[in-house]
Order: C-alpha cells, then structure tokens, then sequence
C-alpha cells in the first residue's frame, strides 16, 4: 500500500507544475477571444446597427433634442460578437480584455453622443451627422448624381415622397 | 426590362393598391398613396432606379437588383443600420415597426416568378398602376395629356404620367390648413 502511494507520488512529482501562474504572470487568451467590446469612437456613424443585433439590448439608443446618445451597458454584455458582425464601420471590436471586476458599474458602462439632422420640413429624425456626411462624400462617386442635385438626405421619408412628386409637378407647372 | 407605370390622371385615392400590397406582403404596405397639395393623389411606390443610391449606401451588399431590373432588399441580410432609408430619393425605403428591418415594394417578385402581375397593378380599379416593357409603356403614356417622366434616378424606372391640369390650376394648401 505504502509503495502504491509512493508510486502515485513520482508520477505526480514527474508531470511537474500544469497550472498557470496566472495572478502573478499575464494569461495569453487565445487568438479570436470574445473579452470586452471596444467602441472606436472615430468611426462609429452611430447608425444604431449594433442595437439592434445586441440580443442583451445593452445598447440604448435615445433621441434627444439635437443629440443621439448611445450606452454601452457592457455589464450585462454576453460577448457573442452580434455587434461586431454587424457594424458596418468595424467599430466596435471585440478585444482580449476579459479581467473586468470593478466596484463600481460605472466603468462598464461608455456613452457615445452623437448630433442629430433632423427633417427640414417636419422636424422627424433622419440620422446621425456623421452618417449623412458619409452618404453625401460617397454618393456623386457611386451614382454620379452631382452634389447639389442630392437634396434629399435631410428630409425624413415622408417629406421625401412629398418632395419627389412637388419637384416633378414644378416641372410641369412653373411657379407665376 | 419591365417598369411600372403610374398615370397620374387616374387615380381616386381609393387606396385599394395599399391594401393589395399589405396582402401581400404580411400586413404592412410598401407602396404610400401620398397627398400633394391635399388634393392631388399620388400612389409612391419603389422607383427601381436605373442608379440606385439605396444599393451603393448598403454596407452589407443586402440590395440587389435583380435580371429584371427590380430593386430588392434581402431582409436576411440587413442590419439594420439606416443608411437605404437615408439614401433613397424618394422616401420609400423604411424601417419596419417591429423587427426593424428595411423593406421596401420588391415589385412582388414572388408573383412574377409564378408569371402574375404585381398586386397593386391587379387591384387598381382605374388601371393607374400598370407594369410593362419600358419601350412600350412610354410610347402608351407620351400618347396621353400631361407631363411623361422618367421618376427615377438614371435612364429607366417608373414612368409617370403627371395629372393633366393647367398651370396655376391647383392651389397650393396654406401652412394653416392642415
């Protein structure tokens, strides 16, 4: 019995140390590793794309006045990477960061604001700054509709359809 | 390519073809009959632009036009970002209320497969919405009163026949009608 114990003992002390110094020394996460979002605050358009996907909903959009703000509740985040598939932008990735204990929530929680272009007409939301910007940079390229012909992008969807068929009726019946 | 066709001078603001596309297409209509001026109706549906804005802002490539010159969103594909809504020329792509997914008239392609006509061109009671070979809806609407265009961005897409009125004829609503 004595020597089956001691025979334990040699494998065991054979195999060495298998765990990892972890505390004391860095732990390398695999390549791929789904650890904290991180929101590129440069190229995010704030479209709501992300919002939508996140199946935590910890992305509240809210409208106010001028002024779109976005807040990452990363605390009840369940890292499944929606919101990185669907980012047009490829601004929000997600990082190797996973050591993310805290007192307070606060430090889990980003906010991202944003203007606003509301409609000329009626004063409907139409987006955020940022993405009629880039619609307006990259249209006359793609289309090659000229610049000032793309009067559209600062009316929400319903003036537009009034818009379109005023424009096609002034053709017909000039203004006295 | 076959294009759709509205004569304006037609339509009664019935809006029978609202209803034919809510039908078919699981309750929410993609074609909008539209007031100008509080009295002129306009049935706006998708243009199926010749250059079309809404495919080139698709981050995700989830609009395509199809062999027959339709325009149509693959709602698996969509993310639901916007940016077809902000784009589109004429205010006929938006997002749905519930699922948040744009969709927009699709020129009822399951139908067309099945080699039927779109179901607004159907139910139309005036005949006002008409779909045709492009080449032969213009000559059948430059042969009628009032202005013919091309609504649509680029050469080809809907074709409206605007309402025949002399100039100056419709009055214009004051902003405290409504």
């Amino acid at each position: 019995m004595i020597i089956g114990k001691l025979k334990e003992a040699i494998i065991c002390l054979r195999a060495g140390r298998v765990t990892l110094r972890y505390p004391f020394e860095p732990s390398v996460v695999p390549e791929g590793f789904h650890g904290q979002p991180q929101l590129d605050i440069d190229k995010c358009t704030g479209c709501g794309a992300c919002s939508m996907a996140c199946p935590a909903r910890c992305i509240e959009i809210t409208d106010e006045a001028d002024q779109r703000t976005m807040l990452y509740c990363l605390d009840r985040c369940s890292y499944c990477a929606r919101c990185q598939e669907v980012c047009p932008e490829e601004a929000i990735v997600l990082s190797s960061e996973f050591e993310l204990a805290t007192d307070s929530v606060d430090d889990l929680r980003v906010t991202a604001r944003f203007d606003l272009v509301r409609c000329e007409e009626c004063g409907e939301v139409v987006g955020t700054r940022r993405e009629i910007e880039k619609l307006a940079a990259e249209m006359p390229e793609k289309t090659g509709i000229s610049v000032d012909q793309i009067s559209w992008l600062q009316l929400c969807a319903e003036c537009k359809r009034k818009r379109s068929l005023e424009t096609a009726r002034d053709l017909q019946a000039p203004e006295q | 390519m076959n294009v759709l066709y509205l004569d304006l001078n037609r339509c009664i603001y019935c809006r029978a073809c609202e209803v034919a596309c809510e039908r078919e297409h699981g309750g929410v209509s993609r074609i909008f009959v539209t007031l100008l001026d509080w009295t002129e109706p306009v049935p706006v549906a998708c243009r199926h632009c010749e250059k079309h804005p809404c495919v080139e802002a698709c981050p995700v490539d989830a609009i395509e036009v199809t062999d027959e010159g339709a325009v149509i969103i693959h709602t698996n594909k969509c993310i639901s970002c916007g940016l077809c809504v902000i784009a589109c020329p004429f205010g006929v792509i938006e997002l749905d209320k519930a699922g948040k997914i744009a969709d927009k008239c699709d020129l009822c392609a399951h139908r067309l497969a099945d080699g039927r006509q779109p179901a607004c061109v159907l139910t139309c009671p005036t005949r006002c919405i008409q779909y045709g070979e492009f080449e032969e809806i213009m000559a059948r609407a430059r042969a009628k009163p009032g202005l013919t265009l091309v609504s649509a961005v680029g050469e080809t897409g809907t074709v409206v026949t605007m309402p025949d009125r002399p100039a100056g004829a419709v009055q214009k609503a004051t902003s405290g009608s409504d």
